[in-house]
C-alpha cells in the first residue's frame, strides 16, 4: 500500500509517462508546432532520466520551463482560457509535472488530469475510432492509479492491467444507464470561449465570389435526409439555406429583410405532393436550419421568415434533428411593395455594357418569363465555364464575369444573373444553400456534403410567384445530376463530375463508404446528438410523459442501483470454494454421507471416516471404499493428478446416494 | 477488557439499532477471542482524501460536458465516475472474509517493543492486496495474501511499565484497487504480551548480603562439566541419555555432568529498603539478568512467593514472570 507521502519507483513512473503519453498524443496534431516539440522532448526527456535512475531534474530549469511555457500559450493564443489554449496549457503542465514527480500525491494529480485531458479530446472530434482509442487510454491510465495504490513484487503488469479492465467492463452498466438517464441540461451553463466553435462549417451569410467554392472543397458531411416517402427528383432536391437580396457590386447580404417573420405557407397555392422528411443537421454556428425547397412544418420551436427560411432562435452548434415538411411545387403569390423594392435593389454603378445587353432582351422579349429564358439562353450560347478555380475578378466583378473571364462556380453565375434580372426590372434574390446529395443504401438515408454548397436565384413573376432559377444549369446541366468529384478538379479546367462507376472495386469500394457512413449515421444520431431534447423524446417513448426532474433521479437512482447490486451479487455472494477439484469432489461426498447420519469430526482423517461409514451403511461399503481410496491416492499420493482420475473421483461422487433409503 | 459503555455485540443477533451504533463505527465490538471473521456487516467504507478530490474532478468534467454540450465528455464523465462506484465493491471485497487470529508473543522488557504475532487467513480463492494492519501510533505493515493461504505478520506496540500488556484495539484496512475508498474494520484479539521491569543499572551483586559462595565448589550437579555415566532413573533428561550404549541394548546409561562455577545467591526483596516497588522489581530484574549471565545459581524472594535456588533459562523467565506480575 502505497501512502500519500510514499516516493515512486522507476516502475510507478514508466506506468505514468504511457498514460500521460497515450492521452496527449491524439492532441499533438492540433497543437502548434512548438507545443508538439515540447511535449515530444519532455517525454523523451524523462524516458532518459528513467533509464539512468535519475529521477529529478534540478529545480530552476523546471521553474524556467513552466514560465516559458505558460508565456508562450500566452503569447501564442493571446489568452490562457479558452479550449485550444486551456488544452495547450494543460499538456505545458503535464509534461512538466512528469519531470517533477517526486510522491505518490504528485502521480495521483498526474492521472486525475489524464482523466480530464481524454475529456478535452472530445472538444474536438467525437469519432468512433477516438472514442475507441479512448477507452484504451482509461483502461491504461486505471491500470496506473492502480500501480501507485498499490504496488508490489507479487503483482505482475498484468494484474494491473486486468484490474482495469475488469473494472471497466463492470462500469459499463452504469455508465449506460447514467448516459441514457442522467438528466441533461441545456448548456452552455457560463459564457463559452470564443473558440468553442473553431471549426465548424457551413453556410456563410454572405457571399462574395469565391466563398462557395472554397466551401465546395470539403468534404464535411452538412446534413444527412431520410425521407418518409419516396426521394424527389434531382432537381428537386435544393436544400434551402440563406436568402440573399442587398449587393453592393461584389458581396451579398441578406439585408434588412431577410429576417422578418411570416406565417408559414398554408393556405399557399401548393402543387402537388407534400414531401415529409427527417434531417440530421450538423453543427454551424449560425441559425439556418436547412429544409427542402419551399419549406412549410418543422418540429422545432423556429422562426419563418419572410423569405420561406427557418431560423433557429439559437445557433446551431450541436447536431440536431428535426422532422419537416416542404412543397417541391408551389406558387408563391402577390408580391408585397416593400419586398418588390428590396428585390430590385442594385449596386451603384451598373455598367454599360450589361445595361446595354439588358435592353436589348427587353426589345426582343414580350414578357418577363421570355427576358428570364433569354438570360438563361446566354449563358447557355456563350462560352461559359463552370470550374471550382475561377480567375480573380476586379472591381466591377459581374461586368468582368459576363463579359471577361466568363469563368466561374455557382455563385459567379446567380449574382450575375439576379444583377441583369433586376436591370431588366424582374424581381430577383440569391437563394444559397444545398443542391443534390448522395444516396447512401445502406442506411436509407441521403448524404448532404458541404461540398453540395449551392447558389442559385429566384425571380419573381406575376403567375407563378418566387421562382427558382438556377443559371448554372444552363451551363453545366451535369452539376444538377451529379455531385462534383473532389478528386479530378484541377485550377482552372472546367469541374468534373462524379459518375456512376462501373467496375466491381470501385463498386465495392463505394459499398464500404456507404456502410461506414451508415454506421457514422448512427452513430451521430443515437450516441452524439443525445442531448435534452432526444432524452426527452425516449423518456416519453418508455412512458415517462412529462418527466419530472424528480421522477428521473428517482429511476436513475433505482437502476444504478440495480446494477451495483447485481455486480455486488456477482462479485461477493459467490462463496468461492477449494478451487482443487479433488477437494471440492471429497467435500460433496463428506454432505452426502452427513445427510446419511455420518458427520465428519474435525479431527477426523479419511480412512477413520470411510470405517465409521462402512459399518454404518454395509451396502455402500464398496462405493465409500472406492471413493476414499481414489480421493486418498489423489490427494496424498506422489504419482500427481491425473486428469482422468479426478473425473473418476467426480464421477463416483455424482454416483454416491444423495440420502437415505 | 470491557469497557462499560461498550457493550459486547454479538454479529448473530446485531438489531438494526446496535448495527447503527456509533461505538461500533468508531471503536469496533470490544475483546474477542479466537479468530474473528471480517463479516459483511463490520467492515465500514468511506472515500479517502484522495477520492474526495476524485469526485471534485468528476464534478469539473461534467460541467465541462454540459457547458460544451459533449456528448461523448458525458459519456467518459460517466464511465470514470461508475469505475469510482465499481471500485468500492472491491475495496470491500478485499477485506472482507478475512479471518484474523492471535499467533504468539515474546515477552519484552519494559522500554521495548511488544511484538503481537497475528495470523491472517484468506478463505476465498482470490488475492487480497495490500491490507494494512495497525496498532495507533505505530507505522501500519501492509501485506499481500493469495487465494487460500495464512500469513503472519507481527504488530508492535510500544511498553512504558512493565506487566500484561494486552494488544488492544486495531485496525485492518485497505485502499485497493484504486485509492479512492477506505474499507475498515476494528478489531480486538485476545492477545497478551508479558513486559518485564525494564533493568535497572549496574549494580554489583557481590556486594549483596545475600551472596555466598557455593559450599560444594565445582563438585555440584550442573550442565558444563562432564563427569561420568549413572543409571537412568525416571524423570532424567533424554537429551543426557546414553543412546548409543541402549542401541547395543546394555541398560540405559545417563551422561552425568559436573557443576558450573556453581555460587548460590538469593535475590530478596528485602535486601533492597528504602526504594519504592518498581525500583526494587527493576533492581531484582537486573540481578536475575547477571546472575544467569554469570551462570550462577539464585533464588527469587518476593513478598508473599519465593522462587527456590535454580539456573537456566526457564529458571529466568519463571524469575522474570514472577517480577512482571508482581502486583
Amino acid at each position: 500500500m502505497l501512502l500519500p507521502g510514499t516516493a515512486l519507483s522507476t516502475r510507478t513512473q514508466t506506468w505514468l509517462l504511457a498514460a500521460v503519453a497515450l492521452v496527449v498524443l491524439p492532441h499533438l496534431p492540433r497543437m502548434p508546432w512548438w507545443i508538439t516539440l515540447f511535449a515530444v522532448g519532455v517525454g523523451l526527456f524523462k524516458l532518459l532520466l528513467l533509464r539512468r535512475q535519475r529521477h529529478q531534474p534540478p529545480r530552476v530549469l523546471l521553474a524556467l520551463m513552466t514560465v516559458a511555457g505558460s508565456a508562450g500559450v500566452f503569447f501564442y493564443y493571446s489568452t490562457l482560457l479558452g479550449k485550444q489554449a486551456g488544452v495547450a496549457l494543460l499538456i505545458i503542465m503535464l509534461a512538466l509535472k512528469l519531470l517533477e514527480l517526486h510522491t505518490v500525491r504528485d502521480a495521483r494529480l498526474v492521472i486525475y488530469l489524464s482523466y480530464f485531458l481524454v475529456i478535452t479530446n472530445f472538444l474536438f472530434t467525437q469519432t468512433i475510432p477516438i472514442a475507441l482509442y479512448m477507452f484504451v487510454a482509461t483502461l491504461v491510465i486505471t491500470a496506473a492509479l492502480s500501480v501507485i495504490t498499490h504496488s508490489s513484487r507479487e503483482r505482475p503488469v498484468s494484474n494491473h492491467l486486468r484490474l482495469a479492465a475488469v473494472l471497466l467492463a463492470q462500469a459499463l452498466p452504469i455508465m449506460l444507464v447514467l448516459f441514457v438517464f442522467f438528466p441533461r441540461v441545456v448548456g452552455p451553463i457560463w459564457g463559452l470561449p470564443k473558440d468553442a466553435y473553431a471549426g465548424m462549417t457551413g453556410l456563410s451569410d454572405t457571399m462574395t465570389p469565391g466563398a462557395i467554392s472554397s466551401l465546395a472543397q470539403s468534404d464535411a458531411t452538412a446534413f444527412r435526409v431520410e425521407f418518409f416517402g419516396p426521394a424527389p427528383a434531382a432537381e428537386l432536391r435544393y436544400w434551402r439555406g440563406p436568402v440573399l437580396w442587398h449587393t453592393d457590386g461584389r458581396t451579398w447580404s441578406p439585408g434588412r429583410l431577410s429576417s422578418y417573420p411570416r406565417k408559414p405557407p398554408e393556405a399557399m397555392q401548393n402543387r402537388g405532393e407534400a414531401v415529409r422528411y427527417a434531417i440530421t443537421l450538423e453543427g454551424h454556428d449560425k441559425p439556418w436550419l436547412l429544409a427542402l425547397d419551399l419549406p412549410a412544418e418543422i418540429s422545432r420551436r423556429a422562426l419563418y421568415t419572410v423569405d420561406f427560411q427557418w431560423l433557429s432562435y439559437r445557433p446551431v452548434r450541436e447536431r440536431i434533428r428535426y422532422e419537416a415538411t416542404s412543397w417541391p411545387h408551389y406558387n408563391t403569390g402577390p408580391l408585397e411593395p416593400q419586398l418588390r423594392k428590396a428585390a430590385l435593389q442594385l449596386p451603384e454603378q451598373v455598367s454599360t455594357r450589361v445595361e446595354a445587353l439588358v435592353r436589348d432582351w427587353r426589345t426582343r422579349a414580350d414578357s418577363d418569363r421570355a427576358v428570364v429564358q433569354q438570360a438563361l439562353d446566354y449563358f447557355h450560347e456563350q462560352p461559359f465555364v463552370y470550374t471550382l478555380q475561377p480567375p480573380r475578378l476586379g472591381d466591377d466583378p459581374v461586368d468582368e464575369f459576363l463579359f471577361g473571364t466568363r469563368r466561374g462556380f455557382c455563385e459567379h453565375y446567380a449574382a450575375a444573373f439576379v444583377v441583369l434580372m433586376r436591370s431588366a426590372g424582374i424581381p430577383a434574390r440569391v437563394v444559397t444553400g444545398y443542391q443534390g446529395g448522395e444516396y447512401n443504401p445502406v442506411g436509407d438515408y441521403w448524404l448532404i456534403r458541404q461540398a453540395d454548397a449551392h447558389a442559385w436565384a429566384e425571380v419573381w413573376l406575376p403567375d407563378a410567384g418566387w421562382l427558382r432559377v438556377d443559371p448554372t444549369a444552363a451551363v453545366a446541366p451535369e452539376r444538377i445530376d451529379q455531385a462534383l468529384d473532389l478528386d479530378l478538379q484541377a485550377a482552372g479546367a472546367p469541374a468534373r463530375f462524379r459518375l456512376a462507376e462501373s467496375g466491381l472495386l470501385a463498386r465495392g469500394w463505394r459499398r464500404l463508404h456507404f456502410a461506414l457512413d451508415a454506421v457514422n449515421n448512427n452513430w451521430n444520431q443515437w450516441v452524439l446528438s443525445y442531448g435534452p431534447q432526444r432524452q426527452l423524446e425516449l423518456l416519453a417513448a418508455l412512458g415517462f410523459k412529462q418527466a419530472s426532474w424528480r421522477e428521473l433521479a428517482l429511476t436513475l437512482l433505482l437502476l444504478t442501483g440495480t446494477c451495483l447490486l447485481g455486480i455486488a451479487l456477482w462479485m461477493l455472494v459467490r462463496t468461492p470454494g477449494p478451487s482443487d477439484p479433488v477437494l471440492q469432489a471429497w467435500q460433496r461426498f463428506c454432505q452426502r454421507l452427513e445427510r446419511l447420519g455420518i458427520r465428519r469430526a474435525p479431527s477426523e482423517g479419511p480412512r477413520d471416516l470411510a470405517r465409521r461409514a462402512m459399518a454404518a451403511q454395509p451396502e455402500l461399503a464398496t462405493q465409500v471404499g472406492s471413493i476414499t481410496d481414489l480421493y486418498i491416492r489423489l490427494r496424498y499420493g506422489k504419482s500427481g493428478q491425473g486428469a482422468h482420475e479426478v473425473r473418476q473421483l467426480q464421477q463416483r461422487v455424482r454416483r454416491f446416494p444423495q440420502r437415505a433409503g | 477488557m470491557q469497557k462499560p459503555e461498550c457493550p459486547p455485540f454479538s454479529m448473530q443477533t446485531l438489531t438494526f439499532r446496535d448495527r447503527f451504533r456509533w461505538q461500533r463505527f468508531t471503536r469496533g465490538l470490544g475483546v474477542e477471542s479466537g479468530p474473528v471473521r471480517l463479516d459483511r456487516s463490520r467492515v465500514f467504507i468511506l472515500p479517502t482524501a484522495s477520492g474526495l478530490l476524485f469526485a471534485v474532478m468528476l464534478l469539473v468534467m461534467l460541467f465541462g460536458a454540459i457547458n460544451y454540450n459533449n456528448s461523448m465528455a458525458h459519456l467518459f464523465t460517466f464511465l470514470v465516475g461508475s469505475m469510482a462506484m465499481v471500485s468500492i465493491l472491491h475495496t470491500y471485497r478485499n477485506l472482507v472474509r478475512l479471518s484474523f487470529s492471535a499467533g504468539k508473543t515474546t515477552a519484552v522488557f519494559a522500554g521495548q517493543r511488544a511484538g503481537f504475532e497475528i495470523l491472517v487467513t484468506n478463505p476465498g480463492a482470490s488475492p487480497r492486496y495490500g491490507i494494512r494492519l495497525q496498532c495507533r501510533g505505530q507505522p501500519a505493515v501492509s501485506i499481500d495474501l493469495q487465494g487460500q493461504h495464512t500469513t503472519t505478520t507481527t504488530l508492535y506496540r510500544d511498553t512504558r511499565r512493565r506487566g500484561v500488556l494486552p494488544l488492544g484495539r486495531w485496525t485492518v484496512s485497505t485502499r485497493y484497487p484504486l485509492g479512492l475508498f477506505r474499507a475498515w474494520a476494528h478489531l480486538e484479539l485476545q492477545a497478551q504480551c508479558l513486559v518485564y521491569p525494564r533493568p535497572a543499572a549496574e549494580r554489583p551483586l557481590m556486594q549483596s548480603p545475600a551472596y555466598k559462595p557455593h559450599q560444594f565448589g565445582d563438585r555440584g550437579r550442573g550442565v558444563d562439566d562432564f563427569a561420568g555415566f549413572r543409571p537412568y532413573r525416571p524423570g532424567d533428561s533424554p537429551r543426557h541419555v546414553l543412546w548409543k550404549a541402549a542401541a547395543r541394548e546394555q541398560p540405559l546409561l545417563v551422561k552425568q555432568f559436573g557443576g558450573d562455577r556453581a555460587d548460590e545467591v538469593w535475590l530478596d526483596w528485602e535486601s533492597l529498603p528504602g526504594m519504592d516497588t518498581e525500583a526494587r522489581l527493576s533492581q531484582l530484574c537486573r540481578w536475575v539478568l547477571d546472575a544467569h549471565r554469570n551462570q550462577q545459581a539464585w533464588g527469587l524472594r518476593l513478598p508473599g512467593l519465593e522462587i527456590a535456588i535454580a539456573s537456566g533459562n526457564r529458571h529466568k523467565h519463571r524469575c522474570l514472570e514472577a517480577l512482571a506480575r508482581f502486583a
